[in-house]
């Protein structure tokens, strides 16, 4: 249904993540900004993990060889559609042998509601490749997943589940949950943190920093881990711990002081000190944070974690819930 | 909310197009829903066109005046909600007065909740002004654009 006519690499086939396949080594994978996936599928109708195509490298374009109904959702690419403009956050009608094109996302001098980096192709019925060990996501460290376990390349076609004219109202859009759930601390994009086990082996000095001051995310981060730089986080005493089993949005400060947040193709053990860990409802935050940009940290407790988790829930349910009457008016009219 | 004031509420539907409503209070939730009407209130883009406007018993003086100054004609809102002159992630507005914007170019949104429904010019021509500012409430079928046709 899509033929990948960009030579940049890095985009992947993406659902909600490999859940419950850590015991075997198994990393999770998954998309980065789960939130857009989600709203992509949603404007769709697609089950909500659904697999999509993440983008994190632009100029990114494609060529619709069928007809086919797709959503556009995490950052704004200024999209088009042949000559036509596309907003962001939106569901379309493709016709056979239009050509989808996404610019670069504003530069990381933008405001900060604007310091987005991966946008998402999702298609009617979701991206049809094989069900392995229960999602479609690319596991690239173990080859496999996705679109041959690989990431994307010029030439590479992909099916959709649902392809055709749809019955479904398209061509409306959403707000993007960063205007709805702005999370910023002195115009910097900010993620909640939960301390972990080996945060009060850092000194008084350290704990305050990493609260006080902002993270930039240099050139060596992608979907594995990001790397910060910052002020050097020191330990009490220093620390040999053993391995032990880390999950997407573990901050582990290894020997140079620097803090390395694992992402969603984190390996699933490692053994440098967990200072804290991201929480489940702002990792999305962070899978849109681009290259050069700073962020802040701010810390939670276990009660202050669930409620964003539930304030997340509220907004997709919220989602669901308009996007149905939509449906609804459309399917009368 | 009793059923005298769902009776109400039937009664100042009826002579509209609007074939839903939904109204939610902690306590109450209503939803109502009918057939559209004849005319198809559901039309998405219900806007005049500058054809539609001109009456058949329009003086011919008018019409020959006309032809020197071209007429004006309104997008109207497809549905109630915040009308927003741009996209909440962009800073320019989607048609700012004196551009040029052809049919069924998307030249405002009506925000309902997290929804964005597009507002689609209905017919060639040049942006006069907004009617209703960015971010103000929007009823059915308000005037939301002057445009002057090209």
């Amino acid at each position: 249904m899509i033929e990948i006519l960009s030579t940049s690499a890095l985009a992947t086939v993406q659902d909600l993540g490999r859940l419950g396949s850590l015991r075997y080594g198994v990393g999770t994978s998954g998309a980065m900004d789960p939130l857009a996936l989600r709203a992509g599928n949603l404007m769709l109708g697609n089950d909500e993990n659904a697999a999509a195509v993440e983008i994190p490298v632009f100029p990114f374009q494609i060529r619709f060889t069928a007809d086919c109904a797709f959503a556009l959702s995490g950052a704004d690419c200024a999209a088009r559609l042949d000559a036509q403009t596309l907003l962001p956050w939106s569901v379309h009608q493709a016709r056979a042998g239009q050509t989808l094109h996404l610019a670069p996302p504003q530069s990381i001098d933008a405001p900060a509601l604007l310091r987005t980096s991966r946008a998402y192709l999702t298609l009617a019925g979701g991206i049809d490749v094989p069900d392995l060990l229960e999602s479609r996501s690319t596991q690239l460290r173990g080859q496999f997943g996705g679109h041959e376990g690989r990431a994307l390349r010029k030439g590479d076609c992909l099916r959709a589940g649902e392809p055709g004219i749809g019955k479904r109202a398209v061509g409306f859009g959403i707000v993007p949950p960063a205007v709805d759930m702005p999370l910023q601390v002195e115009g910097m994009n900010a993620v909640r943190v939960l301390p972990a086990a080996q945060y009060e082996s850092f000194t008084e000095d350290s704990q305050a920093t990493f609260w006080s001051e902002p993270w930039k995310i240099t050139a060596q981060s992608d979907r594995y881990g990001y790397r910060l730089a910052g002020t050097t986080l020191i330990p009490k005493v220093p620390m040999e711990i053993l391995s032990h089993g880390i999950v997407p949005g573990v901050i582990q400060v290894p020997h140079s002081g620097q803090p390395i947040i694992q992402m969603r193709d984190a390996q699933p053990s490692g053994g440098y000190p967990k200072f804290g860990t991201v929480i489940e409802a702002d990792m999305w935050r962070l899978g849109q944070a681009p290259i050069g940009s700073q962020i802040r940290f701010i810390k939670v407790g276990w009660d202050e974690a669930v409620a964003a988790l539930a304030q997340t829930q509220d907004w997709l349910h919220e989602l669901r819930r308009l996007i149905e009457l939509q449906q609804w008016s459309h399917g009368r009219a | 909310m009793d059923i005298v004031q769902i009776s109400e509420i039937f009664d100042w539907l009826a002579p509209t197009s609007i074939c839903e409503l939904e109204f939610n209070t902690p306590q109450t939730h209503l939803r109502l829903r009918r057939a559209p009407p004849e005319n198809d209130c559901a039309a998405p883009h219900s806007a005049s066109s500058p054809e539609a406007e001109t009456s058949p018993d329009t003086a011919p003086a008018l019409l020959a005046a006309e032809a020197v100054a071209p007429k004006s004609f309104a997008a109207k809102a497809p549905c109630v909600g915040v009308f927003l002159h741009r996209h909440p992630l962009r800073s320019e507005d989607l048609a700012p007065a004196g551009g040029t914007v052809r049919t069924g170019q998307i030249i405002g949104l009506l925000q309902i909740g997290a929804l964005l429904l597009p507002l689609s010019a209905p017919a060639d021509g040049v942006v006069i002004e907004h009617l209703v500012r960015h971010g103000g409430i929007s009823g059915y079928a308000d005037e939301l654009i002057i445009l002057q046709a090209l």
